[in-house]
């Protein structure tokens, strides 16, 4: 691999411990991927840092590396922890968690990490097209490659770190053009009909069909906002590509290989989907990907146009959108909202009995692997269910 | 039998060879206090991979399967290698951080559970020696 001499003194620990370890990865990586080189990097985002997952080695990890002055060289920003960071308690969260927890967060914070806890940085900074990001968190990294047009692989959390120490990523995958030539092209018109206003389970049978290769996906009516959302979710929980181009929402013109495989959606496609999450249910969760300040506007909007809610709904968002009089407003409505975490990564799933209504088929498959009983509809059914009506 | 492939994480290991077909994903796959494949249907279930030299084609599933590799080599029951046919930024992280020597490019097909077997990944050569 071609390294710059910053890049060889920084590998050669001439500039320190933590610095060399970062850019080691990074190389490392970057060699078994076939990178050429390295390339800088604007803007890392980590994720992987709930301790029920990292335990205490990954927080001994974490302490060590910032007590040997590990620093990140670039913006970087941080995933959803297990937690609420301030209304733990009422998540079922125990002491201990929580100070391990707090701890994992004020090791990252000491190297310069913003303590953002949310899945969505895209919403929370700007990017341009064609700015190379090193993101971890799969709903992100879509969002970054099919929305904005950036480019980033679909990092893991530790790897993300390092490479936001080094300033750096390896350039591979969805970082070059070559990387980014679609190898599938799915196409959802013969369900279309079939999938009106479920654009998460279109997603999620995107994913299955893609795996890891670059899609491209046609014949969906184009998406609003927050159904983008959903649907790239929900592409990355049930496939491992971090690029789909959807017509009228990537700005990239879409490169497809001329082997491409084409694929058919059938209206079968979705039943199935949705046979796999039709479990019992009798609570509601919302926020996966955290609700944007839009969205929680829309949902009290549309609950108190119903008058509240009469059945339990719990809200996730970022504590960037937080806003004491949206709280107030949501308070008075009957919903609950937390930040920092959700309901795949906390406990508050237990905590409402085990059987959720979602409208995210992320959460779904994530619920459904922790063994709860999951019901996966669209936002308008959920909402209409949590009023009282419909169901 | 000398093996050779190509260096990721330097190290020498020593240790009984653990071979697999199947893919491992080390974030749910593995049970981080004991060392213990607990991944339902996968034919190493049940099986420990503590101190042995661990062969399988490449990793799989979440990205915090590296901070499981870390566990593993804190609580004392990580392999004492790895050999891949590819190793994926997973794997190649996690190695990295817990210290477990790791080469890929390996044609694991003719190597066999059971047998005793020396690792060395240096900086630019890695190598299996296999009892025959």
């Amino acid at each position: 691999m071609e390294l710059t001499r910053w890049e060889e003194r920084a590998l050669r620990g001439d500039m320190g411990e933590a610095l060399r370890l970062a850019m080691r990865a990074v190389v490392k990586v970057g060699e078994a991927l076939g990178a050429e080189r390295l390339v800088p990097i604007t803007w890392a985002h980590v994720s992987g840092i709930s301790y029920k997952n990292i335990g205490d080695a990954g927080l001994e990890f974490l302490e060590e590396l910032a007590g040997r002055g590990a620093r990140v060289s670039v913006k970087t920003t941080l995933n959803p922890a297990g937690m609420d960071m301030e209304r733990w308690r009422e998540m079922g969260v125990d002491e201990g968690f929580a100070e391990k927890q707090l701890r994992v967060i004020r090791a990252l914070a000491r190297m310069g990490v913003q303590a953002t806890l949310t899945c969505t940085p895209y919403l929370y900074g700007r990017v341009e097209p064609g700015e190379h990001l090193a993101w971890a968190e799969s709903n992100a990294v879509l969002y970054a490659n099919s929305v904005l047009g950036a480019r980033t692989n679909r990092d893991g959390g530790p790897l993300a770190l390092f490479e936001a120490i080094a300033g750096r990523a390896p350039y591979a995958g969805l970082h070059t053009d070559e990387g980014r030539v679609a190898r599938v092209v799915v196409d959802f018109a013969p369900a279309a009909e079939r999938l009106r206003g479920l654009y998460q389970v279109a997603g999620y049978i995107l994913g299955r069909i893609a795996g890891p290769r670059v899609a491209v996906a046609e014949g969906l009516p184009r998406p609003s906002a927050w159904e983008v959302k959903l649907f790239l979710a929900a592409v990355g929980a049930s496939g491992g590509t971090g690029l789909v181009y959807l017509p009228g929402v990537t700005p990239e013109e879409p490169r497809v290989a001329g082997d491409a495989e084409r694929v058919s959606v059938e209206p079968g496609d979705v039943e199935e989907v949705e046979a796999m999450f039709s479990g019992e249910f009798d609570a509601a969760v919302l926020g996966c990907p955290h609700l944007s300040r839009e969205e929680l506007v829309e949902v009290l909007r549309y609950l108190e146009r119903r008058g509240g809610a009469r059945r339990r709904l719990v809200l996730f968002t970022a504590r960037a959108a937080r806003d004491r009089s949206l709280e107030e407003w949501a308070g008075r409505l009957g919903v609950e909202v937390f930040y920092d975490t959700c309901m795949v990564v906390s406990p508050i799933v237990g905590r409402l009995g085990g059987r959720v209504a979602v409208d995210s088929a992320k959460a779904a498959y994530y619920l459904a692997a922790q063994g709860y009983s999951v019901r996966l509809m669209s936002r308008r059914q959920l909402l209409d269910y949590v009023a009282g009506g419909g169901d | 039998m000398r093996v050779y492939g190509r260096p990721l994480v330097e190290g020498d290991a020593r240790g009984e060879l653990l071979v697999t077909r199947q893919p491992i994903s080390f974030y749910g796959g593995v049970d981080p206090d004991t060392g213990v494949v607990v991944e339902k249907g996968h034919e190493l279930e049940g099986v420990g991979i503590g101190g042995k030299i661990l062969v399988f084609p490449y990793g799989k599933g979440s990205t915090v399967g590296s901070y499981i590799l870390l566990r593993l080599a804190k609580n004392g029951v990580a392999p004492a290698g790895i050999v891949n046919e590819s190793s994926e930024p997973i794997i190649i992280i996690g190695c990295l951080i817990a210290g477990i020597p790791l080469m890929d490019r390996v044609d694991i097909g003719s190597l066999r559970s059971g047998v005793a077997a020396e690792m060395h990944v240096g900086e630019s050569n890695a190598y299996l020696d296999v009892e025959v």
